[in-house]
């Protein structure tokens, strides 16, 4: 049996029911799942060319582990993604076929989070002028986008807003393109994952959530009656990076080069090596730097500052709105 | 690094500007660099010839400060940026 779903503009099809997607017509299809049986690792003539060591702890925190979690490979047919204790990605040089291994024992709700939230976004970047880690709603002003390291709030704020009846458009995966002669947000799919505190917090009601993966308490939450969601691309309006945790509220103008750097250093990119790869980047993130007035946002992380943040942000947009229809 | 020292930017670094601001990228490393408008000024006298000595008197003519102090300042980021392969010795 082969399913078809729709994730960030992308029809993928796949050999196995992927429930936190919408489904799509198999048509269009752009790209192709297979999950194969459980198996170990094996693979020759890997060359092994990244890796990332960043993860989340279960209290809400980044540390940095000593150990890489997700190994980057180039074989002759395309990447090897590699997750150490979970399984092997296989990714076709053309980014139209992705095969899943996974190692004895991982959960297929772990296998899935790593297709939907790591992998597909990593394909993206192949594909799409850039894919960010980000979150972003949809507010009355467009869509506004916060990036951020894992850990430092990027769900919680999203939430947050989509409480208060702003649509989400993504978790932490956006697509932007440049269209219209403006930069348009993509939305990803459906849900958000949080830690347990968060939704009790934020939502303060039962709402219907599921596993994320074997490894984090997180939950994810696809209930659109509970968190509202995008019904289709909108103009994105700005881009707000988190600091770090701070005293009180206030907004900065990020200055051009830092506005470059962050978004260089939250863009997914499957190849770093790639020199071609990474001048269109470069001329993406030059463009969208000039065209998307970006902020850097500090505040104090408990929930109870949450409100704050967003009337600081709303307030902002409401005195931007006549320099940003120009 | 003297300031009788030429240096130009290697092939594989692209450079874009914003507004009175400079980015760099090195496409062999990935690495990114940013120049604030004083320094993007200095990459532009760079570009034209390679000339240290020629950079420090055009910035003395343009900028107040003490010709030590900018020296000091000039060569210390050229060093920095010859580090990360963002400028390669010699003409």
């Amino acid at each position: 049996m082969i399913y078809s779903y729709r994730i960030c503009d992308l029809v993928l099809t796949s050999n196995t029911v992927l429930p936190e997607l919408a489904t799509a017509n198999a048509l269009g299809a752009e790209c192709r799942f297979e999950l194969l049986p459980a198996g170990n690792s094996s693979a020759d003539d890997v060359d092994w060319f990244h890796h990332w060591t960043i993860e989340e702890n279960e209290n809400d925190e980044v540390e940095d582990s000593k150990e890489p979690w997700l190994r980057f490979g180039r074989t002759a047919d395309g990447y090897l993604l590699r997750f150490l204790s979970c399984g092997d990605f296989v990714v076709s040089a053309d980014t139209m076929k992705i095969q899943c291994r996974p190692l004895p024992g991982t959960p297929e709700a772990t296998v899935r989070h790593l297709l939907l939230d790591q992998v597909i976004p990593l394909v993206l970047s192949r594909r799409e002028r850039i894919v960010l880690h980000a979150s972003a709603v949809l507010t009355r002003y467009g869509v506004i986008a916060f990036a951020g390291k894992s850990g430092q709030g990027k769900s919680t704020l999203a939430a947050s807003f989509a409480r208060e009846g702003c649509a989400l458009v993504s978790d932490d995966c956006l697509v932007l393109r440049a269209e219209h002669g403006g930069w348009t947000a993509i939305p990803s799919y459906p849900g958000i994952r949080l830690w347990p505190s968060t939704i009790e917090e934020i939502l303060r009601e039962d709402a219907p959530t599921w596993d994320v993966a074997h490894y984090t308490i997180k939950r994810r939450l696809g209930d659109t009656n509970v968190l509202p969601y995008a019904s289709g691309p909108a103009p994105l309006r700005r881009l707000f990076f988190l600091a770090d945790d701070a005293g009180e509220v206030s907004l900065e103008k990020l200055l051009p080069r830092r506005t470059i750097m962050a978004l260089v250093e939250f863009a997914y990119n499957l190849d770093i090596k790639d020199a071609a790869f990474l001048r269109r980047q470069f001329d993406t993130v030059v463009r969208l730097t000039g065209e998307v007035p970006a902020y850097e946002v500090h505040y104090p992380r408990e929930f109870a500052a949450l409100p704050a943040v967003r009337e600081a942000i709303l307030k902002h947009l409401e005195e931007q709105r006549d320099l940003d229809a120009e | 690094m003297t300031l009788n020292d030429n240096v130009r930017i290697p092939d594989q670094v692209a450079t874009r500007k914003l507004g009175d601001e400079t980015i760099l990228l090195n496409l062999e490393t990935g690495t990114y660099f940013g120049l604030d408008a004083v320094g993007s000024r200095f990459l532009e006298l760079l570009e034209q010839n390679g000339d240290l000595a020629a950079a420090h008197r055009a910035m003395l003519q343009e900028f107040d400060v003490a010709p030590k102090v900018l020296e000091a300042d000039l060569l210390r980021l050229s060093e920095e940026m010859c580090a990360k392969g963002l400028l390669q010795a010699g003409s």
